[in-house]
């Protein structure tokens, strides 16, 4: 076993014994939390369905990011595609009579479509004006956010919902299937599978070598004839539909209706999902898993020590940044 | 690539807290059951679910403040859990309390309903009580607090010390309940003073102080002299006081912030609620309940009047309060007709009250507001 | 719902909106200017949002402990110096990927605050209070306009110009500059990138920190948890719209803090606006403008070249 497998280790400890200091000057016993946070995560098959729940959106919004990423590009806009992919879906489902078989089938297409739609602005400035995509996508979040907002206090307020800001609940056609008792649907599949498509697509297709080559050198892409704008274009799309699609699993799998703030920050945390796999779509979803675990044991922490939500904050904090510092020792010496 | 060996000491990791966590499992379980020996007296445990972070200085804040009280004077176990997502955590965190065998879970915000309703099914012997919503079952209760009625009071208050008769509402976002508190507070200034309006300013936010304060700004600078408010910061109130208008709080005795602009406020009280329920969980009487209490049992009122309020507005809102404590009135006063809209339409006869049916789901003005509710058809 | 034009002139609409954007704009100028710095340095601190509720909160909470409001705005900007020397220590020694690092500053930050700010709830501090400049404020419409703000109204403007003279017209400011174009290049004339992207990083935190102090002690006058409440995100485009040049964050953080407060503005006079769609319009208005500089002049609006990527000597990226 050599240093760069032992770096990673080291990077882990060290998070989990400073946040064990932190707990134990709160008068929490470390070990007993820890201890907490796997059996609530791990233990039932609540926990277990629960921790699927949470690794779900943050695949897609992770391979959301990796896959521009890999052609350079930075999507900060997961969020807002996510939640312009819900919009759709949500149209979708309480707007359009369709046959009951249809349903889903469609809200999937649309919240992929629009997901699109909503990458390809940044996608189409970046291409054809070099226009800064680390700020547009994140500007175009908080349009999505608003719209959505807009949407749920007005035309796609429900009857059923005494006034309040919600839509009503989709009908059983337009709601993913559930299994085993709990909240564990049908989307987890999809993402796993998606996951798996991204991967042979990035790998092993013409498409994937021009992005890894763009990526790579875009001087060489050149020569190559590959052209940088169709690469930038095409996989701000190919994110965005990613991110879209998360957007319908979330309403149509969990919330089961449109709701003012479906994303509890899905979006944004794709960006250290996908840094922390390089951009590899496999390992993205070990990644999402190690965050949709800091997320279910993080709330595992609250309900039984009701600690503040603050230190759960410092806590994924801190355990990130510590992968993170550790993972760039290790590459710089290697 | 390293990178992929870190992921797998994470892989490592999981599998075994995976093991770990299902031995654990186990083991807990065979030594909680002989715990459960029945005692004479019953230990409750009771769990919170927050919305947002007890921070906001509001409606959580006012809650927390609900569960240290029954903490202190039952001498129960209490654990909170805050800044929930609705429709996203909830029902994880709550199965989760339940799971832990609280005894009894309260879920303070209307965006917890479904969750609630649903947990609330594979636990039938877990009592939940959720606030301020409408679904109910067997072993769900709701409750709330008849606010609009402090509403009421704090607007006679307003409506009798402005001048310029236009009085400032500083307002969260449409719903109902929002809609129903600016109605009431309308109702109270049309009651000593036909002539005065009131003027909404929605800023659609719930904690972002800087904005309430700008929004409370506006009313005054076009000729608000008291301003009254809806979201958990007391920024309005330091806008009145620092401009020379007059304040109506919200929440808590805001005066703090406002000593010469806080005339009154709208206070919560939810020990009050919060008591009744624990009593009856402990004395095994509990049974699913909608509680919506008013101001003769406590849970709402209105905070101590400024030195500014002349001795006969106070006369008028003690008479108005006490035809609630005497229940001269019903519950649902002041929306008892006539009743008019913002266009002149009649909404309530004369004589005829609203039901708490129609308060649920409340989306007009009285006559006397001037604003609209964004968005509605 | 019909509007009289005139007599929403004649009420002082005009005026009270144009000094509410210059009071609202205040705290977004601070942070913009800093993060310009940090951002010329080649550094790009995506945290602002975390800086800023950190320097809320300790600004908050030392006017409180202490009586004295400037000492709480100085120990907020040493407080967002501190997270902001996090940033910079993995960004710069480490070689971390700079906007991972940034987002986490945001979880920090609200974690932190959150954590130690739940005894300052529902307390009043000592506060900073706008101040009548004598002669200037009674120039009719101007005077109320300008010239009735609190002193750090006008620090900020005066640091808009410092920070302009700091960048452009100092060695050290060319050091920046350079370090953010092309760093081997500095580094070839013996510049010390990295002790200026450290510096830079911290000099941005330490304004950033300000900003978020202005909020809860000259602004709002209180503390509560996340009462940034995305400000800092906005300061972000605000970098871009301002195109680094630290004199037009001036007019922009003044513009965006105008659309913020426009709303409460237009309904207040009773026009109905959705403030849903009406939240949107900085966002629009921002994507838009930047459209209009790119394809106009490009260069004049261009990032620093080596804006977030780390720097090796001897390592061509």
């Amino acid at each position: 076993m050599n240093l760069r497998y032992l770096t990673p280790v080291i990077s882990i400890a060290a998070s989990l014994v400073f946040v064990g200091i932190m707990l134990a000057v709160m008068g929490i016993n470390p070990v007993e939390a820890y201890t907490v946070m796997f059996t609530r995560s791990f233990g039932s098959k609540f926990g277990i369905a629960e921790l699927f729940v949470k690794t779900t959106p943050l695949i897609l919004t992770g391979l959301a990011v990796a896959i521009p990423l890999r052609a350079g590009l930075w999507n900060i806009g997961a969020e807002g595609q996510l939640y312009m992919g819900a919009f759709a879906a949500s149209v979708v489902a309480l707007k359009m009579p369709l046959p009951d078989l249809l349903i889903l089938p469609t809200m999937f297409l649309a919240s992929a479509l629009m997901g699109m739609a909503w990458a390809a602005i940044p996608g189409f400035l970046k291409a054809k004006f070099d226009l800064n995509e680390i700020i547009s996508t994140l500007l175009l979040n908080y349009v999505a956010i608003h719209w959505v907002e807009y949407m749920v206090y007005g035309p796609l307020r429900g009857k059923e919902v005494y006034n309040f800001p919600f839509s009503d609940l989709f009908s059983d056609a337009a709601t993913l299937p559930r299994f085993f008792g709990t909240r564990f649907h049908f989307g987890v599949f999809i993402a796993i599978l998606i996951a798996f498509i991204v991967y042979y697509i990035l790998t092993k297709t013409d498409f994937g070598f021009s992005v890894r080559v763009v990526g790579a050198n875009p001087r060489a892409a050149e020569y190559a004839g590959i052209s940088r704008e169709r690469v930038i274009i095409y996989t701000m799309l190919f994110g965005g539909a990613l991110a879209g699609i998360a957007g319908m699993i979330e309403v149509s799998g969990i919330q089961l209706r449109l709701r003012p703030a479906i994303s509890t920050g899905y979006g944004y945390a794709g960006i250290p999902v996908a840094l922390l796999a390089s951009g590899n779509p496999i390992l993205v979803m070990l990644s999402a898993a190690l965050f949709g675990f800091l997320y279910v044991g993080g709330s595992a922490l609250q309900t039984t020590y009701s600690v503040p939500v603050a230190v759960v904050y410092v806590f994924q904090a801190l355990i990130v940044l510590f992968i993170i510092g550790g993972n760039s020792l290790i590459q710089r010496r290697g | 690539m390293k990178v992929k060996g870190l992921l797998l000491v994470v892989l490592a990791v999981f599998i075994a807290g995976f093991i770990a966590g299902c031995a654990q499992e186990g083991g807990e379980k065979q030594v909680t059951t002989p715990a459960t020996t029945p005692s004479e007296k019953k230990e409750i445990k009771a769990a919170f679910v927050y919305v947002s972070p007890v921070g906001d200085a509001g409606w959580t804040y006012m809650h927390d403040q609900g569960r240290k009280f029954i903490e202190q004077k039952y001498g129960i176990k209490t654990a909170y859990t805050e800044n929930v997502a609705e429709g996203g955590d909830d029902e994880r965190v709550i199965r989760e309390y339940a799971e832990q065998g609280y005894d009894v879970i309260f879920t303070t915000s209307f965006g917890f309903m479904d969750a609630t309703i649903t947990v609330a099914k594979d636990y039938p012997d877990t009592i939940f009580m959720h606030c301020s919503g409408y679904k109910t079952a067997k072993n769900v209760g709701t409750y709330f607090g008849r606010m609009y009625q402090a509403r009421y009071l704090t607007g006679i208050v307003a409506g009798a010390m402005t001048k310029s008769n236009k009085i400032g509402y500083v307002a969260a976002v449409p719903i109902p309940e929002v809609i129903r508190g600016i109605n009431a507070f309308a109702l109270g200034v049309k009651k000593v003073n036909p002539d005065a309006k009131v003027y909404v300013v929605w800023t659609g936010t719930w904690y972002d102080p800087a904005k309430e304060k700008e929004a409370a700004l506006s009313l005054i600078s076009e000729g608000c002299d008291v301003i009254a408010q809806h979201q958990d910061s007391p920024a309005a109130q330091q806008a009145a006081e620092e401009n020379g208008a007059y304040s109506i709080g919200y929440h808590s005795d805001m005066s703090k912030f406002a000593p010469k602009a806080h005339l009154t406020a709208a206070v919560w009280n939810w020990s009050v609620i919060y008591s009744y329920i624990i009593e009856e969980v402990m004395a095994g009487t509990w049974k699913s309940e909608e509680i919506w209490w008013g101001i003769d049992k406590g849970v709402v009122g209105i905070a101590p009047f400024n030195d500014a309020v002349p001795q006969e507005v106070r006369d008028m809102v003690n008479e108005e309060m006490q035809k609630y404590l005497n229940g001269e009135v019903p519950e649902q006063y002041p929306f008892v007709g006539p009743i008019y809209d913002q266009n002149g339409n009649l909404v309530k006869a004369e004589g005829e009250v609203m039901t708490d049916e129609e308060f649920l789901s409340m989306n007009f003005f009285v006559d006397n507001v001037v604003g609209e509710i964004p968005a509605s058809e | 719902m019909r509007v009289d034009v005139e007599a929403v002139i004649t009420s002082g609409f005009i005026i009270s909106l144009l000094a509410s954007s210059i009071r609202a704009g205040t705290p977004l100028l601070f942070a913009t200017l800093g993060e310009i710095v940090t951002e010329r340095s080649g550094i790009l601190n995506l945290g602002l949002e975390g800086i800023m509720i950190t320097g809320a909160f300790t600004g908050f909470a030392v006017s409180f402990l202490t009586g004295n409001p400037w000492l709480g705005i100085v120990l907020a900007g040493f407080a967002g110096m501190a997270l902001a020397f996090v940033h910079a220590f993995f960004s710069v020694t480490l070689k971390a990927n700079q906007s991972i690092t940034g987002l986490m500053l945001v979880l920090l930050g609200l974690g932190i605050t959150g954590f130690f700010g739940r005894d300052y709830i529902g307390q009043v501090a000592t506060y900073i209070d706008p101040i009548e400049i004598p002669v200037l404020s009674s120039i009719p419409v101007v005077g109320e306009i300008v010239f009735r703000h609190d002193p750090l109204v006008y620090l900020a403007l005066l640091l808009a110009f410092v920070i302009w003279f700091l960048l452009f017209r100092t060695r050290y400011g060319l050091e920046i500059i350079a370090s953010g174009e092309n760093p081997e290049a500095a580094d070839s004339l013996g510049v010390d990138v990295d002790r200026i992207r450290y510096l830079s990083t911290m000099l941005g935190g330490f304004l950033v920190g300000i900003g978020g102090a202005y909020l809860s002690l000259a602004y709002a006058k209180l503390w509560t948890e996340g009462m940034t409440a995305g400000r800092g995100w906005i300061c972000l485009a605000l970098v871009i719209f301002s195109g680094w040049m630290p004199q037009r964050a001036i007019l922009g953080a003044y513009l965006f803090g105008g659309l913020d407060v426009l709303s409460f503005k237009l309904q207040a006079v009773g026009f109905g606006v959705s403030y849903h769609l009406l939240a949107m319009v900085p966002y629009v208005v921002t994507i838009i403008f930047l459209l209009f500089s790119v394809i106009r002049k490009r260069e004049a609006f261009g990032a620093p070249a080596s804006l977030g990527l780390p720097y090796i000597r001897g390592k061509r990226y």
